[in-house]
């Protein structure tokens, strides 16, 4: 009996085939876990910063929730690599293979991914929301230093407003019989008129919606993601090639940084220094594309060349620590260091 | 091994506790600014500024600490037996436990007083800086007692101030020429008589006139005719001691005493006639001419405590100015039938002696935006309900602030009082400044979210603040978990050692982490803040708490999946 269930020689075992077949749909099950929650917070956080003042509903989740894929499709991506990675790393097969198919399903996923939801979220207009619907009846709105209460609100008409101005020295409050408030920008303009007008421009800080502002470290990362997905996007629709070997650059740097797992005997700290180098690239992009790229616009004059420098750094990198992972790091560290 | 496990990640929180205390004490130091502090406060500012930015950083300090603790503590001797985890990470969780319930008090108690002693280091540092300004401009026009004057409320601030302590003694003898200010007078109306009835104030007015006090016993009649005119005993007798005092009038010996009694009489008339503030300043001027005289002085007693329910003294005012207080006060009062009235006031402090206010201002309007009436105060006071706004110096009756009027005016026994709908708790909450809200507790929060909506706070502000409040114990908790887990599945392992890289890799652990953990309060923050403006607190709360199961649940699933093997 035994023999009738003896692999033949020459075939690879069980366990070993099965990882490798089995990582691109772990992949794709965790990026797609991963940017359901990233896309639902994204949405949710727009609302409540911006578009609170009208109720949520299911279509606006919707209307939203393409856009909004699109945003966390490049963290999405990212993150599931790292997550994927901490799977690799426990379990033995070849290092190249999780490597290639890492790089092959990643860059597939994410080239695809940011057409198809481009073109969906194209479709989505602009639904700015009525921002004077923030201003309610004898309700604080503070909006810049200012804060601001009408006693009645129509649309944008405004009756019987209160203005209250910490900052000025003679007098703080100052009642206005009508006005009116429309978007501005990205904020909210109110025009006082009375025995003499005003206009308070800014952005309204909407009650409650203080909740939505991110930390300082939290924010210069969302900054980071933002600089990065903005330049992919602005490649895709200009130069499709440059925008390919964009996402591959960005693919390969994340999939090559998987060395970092192996790279002491201390999983706790290759670990943390694989989440410093992933943070470390989004900011890395971001200095690049915003202070090394301006110096070189000086001296090329095609624009889309200078986007792709930041990229072209990242592949670069992406093959330094790749030499590194073949020539200096065991590929069993951290498994044969458990098998021990 | 279970308590290696305790005692390793107990050690690593003390030391990254201690650490990042004092790193963050160190940046609060280094980035100190003498424009918004004063120096003299520097190293209090240095304290409270690293521990506000301690509990800020907390999680990520904490987080690091259990799992760099945790990765290096399941090091087992090859060879070994094995103990099972549940039994290693047992004592662990108890003190996760007893942690958690720790940072909740340190972040609903001492965080928001951190947070309170921060502003008002600033707005004390404001004040200083006006004041010395002040005080040098006086200084240059001539005006020196003025100008001691703003130094020495400078100096009540900034005691050990160098340049300040010379200017004052400069200023002194350029005012040495000039009279000093009449000494503050020892509080007045101290002793207030209890309320007394009608017949008890008629038995003490017979008990003075059997005495042949008949300035006690007309004012204690006149009291009990006041209170009761049915009693034709007590008219009787104040008639019978208003004739009295007469008659002593005419009876004094020279014409000195009879102008001294004369004076009393007059100051007398004052007070039961119902001008307190002038029979106030009448009784001042006599006890300042006969300090010994027992009537001057049981009247001042009594015309101070008249004072006092319709205005306050400027140098308690004067007193309370540096204090620390709540900034920015605004708030809608109860206007009455198509009116409304809002209120600002520039600070509010609270001391034992009573609630003072700075700058206020309130305006009363109708729904269509005309004015009604307009008025600001320098200084005010809260009485039962009601702000005084006359301040009156003690001694000169030339000095005193009232309101002014800007535009309207209001019926003269309304002009100087305001009445306000919150109450003093309700007033230290309706402050404009941004951290009003993260100063209340969450059962402050819960009370406040019924009535402050009401005064033109925003009850979505509040609630979103409520859920926060609520599930940060919980995040402190499971994360906590996810740490030791994440430490103990990437623990070393086989008897290895993490190296000298590894320990150059420690600090990077925080820093990691940081990342990992604000963005998971991020998450929390979104969820939560979104459920309370779309759906409500019950929702909320229903959402936080499913949130908060799902996360502990999986915390403990992969804490449970650990083996000490």
């Amino acid at each position: 009996m035994d023999k009738l269930f003896k692999a033949p020689p020459g075939v690879l075992r069980c366990g070993a085939v099965k990882e490798p077949v089995k990582l691109p749909f772990v992949f794709l099950f965790i990026l797609i876990c991963v940017s359901a929650v990233l896309s639902a917070l994204s949405v949710f956080s727009l609302w409540g910063s911006v578009d609170a003042a009208q109720p949520f509903t299911f279509s606006y989740f919707l209307l939203r929730l393409p856009r909004a894929a699109f945003d966390t499709l490049v963290p999405s991506v990212v993150l599931s690599i790292v997550l994927l990675g901490l799977r690799m790393a426990r379990h033995r097969f070849s290092r190249f293979l999780g490597f290639a198919i890492v790089l092959a399903v990643g860059y597939i996923v994410m080239v695809n991914g940011m057409i198809w939801l481009s073109s969906v979220a194209a479709r989505e207009k602009a639904v700015r929301s009525a921002r004077p619907q923030y201003l309610r009846p004898l309700t604080f709105l503070r909006i810049g230093d200012a804060e601001v209460a009408p006693a009645a609100v129509t649309g944008g008409r405004l009756a019987g407003v209160l203005l209250y101005e910490p900052g000025r020295a003679d007098t703080r409050l100052s009642v206005f019989p009508g006005g009116t408030a429309e978007p501005a920008g990205s904020g909210l303009a109110v025009s006082l008129s009375g025995s003499g007008t005003r206009r308070i421009e800014g952005d309204p800080e909407v009650p409650g919606a203080g909740v939505f502002a991110p930390d300082r470290f939290t924010g210069l990362f969302l900054r980071d993601i933002a600089t990065l997905t903005t330049d992919f996007e602005r490649l895709m629709r200009e130069a499709l090639p440059q925008f390919f070997a964009a996402s591959f650059a960005l693919v390969f740097l994340s999939a090559a940084s998987l060395m970092l797992l192996r790279l002491t005997r201390w999983p706790l700290a290759n670990v943390v220094l694989l989440a410093c180098a992933m943070r470390g690239y989004f900011s890395l992009y971001h200095l690049l594309a915003t202070r090394v790229t301006q110096s070189m616009a000086a001296v090329v004059t095609d624009p889309l060349l200078v986007i792709l420098f930041p990229s072209a750094a990242f592949l670069a990198l992406g093959l330094i620590l790749l030499l590194i992972d073949i020539l200096f790091i065991p590929a069993s560290r951290w498994t044969g260091g458990q098998a021990a | 091994m279970n308590r290696a496990l305790l005692g390793r990640v107990g050690s690593f929180l003390f030391a990254f506790y201690v650490l990042g205390f004092g790193v963050l004490f160190l940046w609060a130091l280094v980035g100190f600014s003498p424009q918004t502090i004063l120096p003299s406060q520097r190293w209090m500012y240095a304290l409270v500024r690293g521990f506000t930015l301690f509990m800020e950083y907390l999680l990520p300090i904490h987080a690091a600490a259990i799992a760099v603790g945790a990765s290096l503590s399941g090091n087992r001797m090859t060879g070994s037996p094995a103990e099972p985890f549940s039994r290693v990470v047992s004592s662990t969780l108890v003190t996760f436990l007893l942690l958690s319930i720790a940072y909740t008090l340190a972040f609903e108690i001492g965080y928001p007083a951190a947070l309170r002693r921060l502003e008002d280091m600033q707005a004390s540092t404001a004040m200083a800086r006006q004041l010395r300004a002040q005080a040098e401009l006086l200084q240059k026009n001539g005006d020196y007692r003025s100008s001691l004057d703003m130094v020495e409320r400078y100096l009540l601030i900034d005691r050990d101030s160098r340049d300040m302590t010379q200017m004052k003694v400069t200023l002194e003898s350029q005012a040495a020429r000039k009279e000093a200010p009449a000494p503050a007078r020892s509080p007045a109306g101290a002793d207030q008589a209890p309320t007394l009835s009608a017949q008890a104030l008629v038995e003490k007015a017979k008990y003075y006139a059997t005495r042949g006090d008949w300035f006690s016993a007309h004012y204690y009649a006149q009291k009990a005719s006041a209170l009761d005119p049915r009693r034709i005993d007590a008219l009787q007798l104040a008639s019978e001691a208003s004739q009295k005092i007469s008659g002593l009038a005419a009876s004094q010996p020279d014409a000195a005493s009879a102008r001294t009694f004369q004076e009393k009489r007059d100051a007398y008339l004052q007070l039961t006639g119902g001008n307190f503030l002038a029979a106030y300043y009448s009784f001042v001027r006599l006890a300042a001419k006969y300090p010994r005289d027992t009537d001057v002085a049981t009247y001042l007693g009594e015309a101070s405590r008249e004072v006092s329910k319709v205005s306050f003294f400027l140098d308690e005012a004067r007193r309370v100015e540096p204090m620390p207080g709540t900034q920015q006060i605004l708030f809608f009062n109860a206007g009455g039938q198509d009116a409304l009235e809002a209120v600002a006031i520039g600070r509010m402090i609270q001391i034992r002696e009573g609630t003072y206010f700075l700058d206020v201002e309130a305006v009363r309007y109708d729904g269509s935006g005309r004015v009604v009436w307009h008025l600001t105060a320098p200084y005010g006071k809260l009485e039962n309900g009601t702000i005084l706004l006359r301040c009156i110096d003690r001694s000169d009756p030339g000095v005193q602030f009232l309101p002014v009027y800007l535009t309207g005016s209001r019926p003269a026994q309304e002009r100087n009082f305001l009445a306000v709908q919150p109450s003093e708790e309700e007033l230290r909450y309706l402050s404009a400044s941004p951290n009003a809200l993260a100063d209340m507790g969450p059962v402050e929060l819960w009370r406040m979210r019924e009535s402050l909506p009401g005064m033109g706070r925003s009850r979505a502000a509040l609630t979103v603040e409520l859920m926060m409040k609520l599930v940060m114990p919980f995040a402190f908790l499971i994360l906590s978990l996810i740490s030791l887990a994440m430490g103990w599945a990437f623990r070393v392992r086989g008897g290895a050692r993490p190296g000298a890289f590894g320990v150059i890799l420690t600090p990077l652990v925080p820093v990691a982490l940081a990342v990992f953990s604000l963005l998971y309060l991020y998450g929390h923050r979104v969820i939560l803040g979104f459920t309370v403006l779309a759906f409500g607190l019950t929702a909320a709360v229903i959402v936080g708490a499913a949130l908060e199961l799902v996360l502990l649940v999986g915390a403990l699933t992969l804490l449970a999946g650990q083996s000490s093997a």
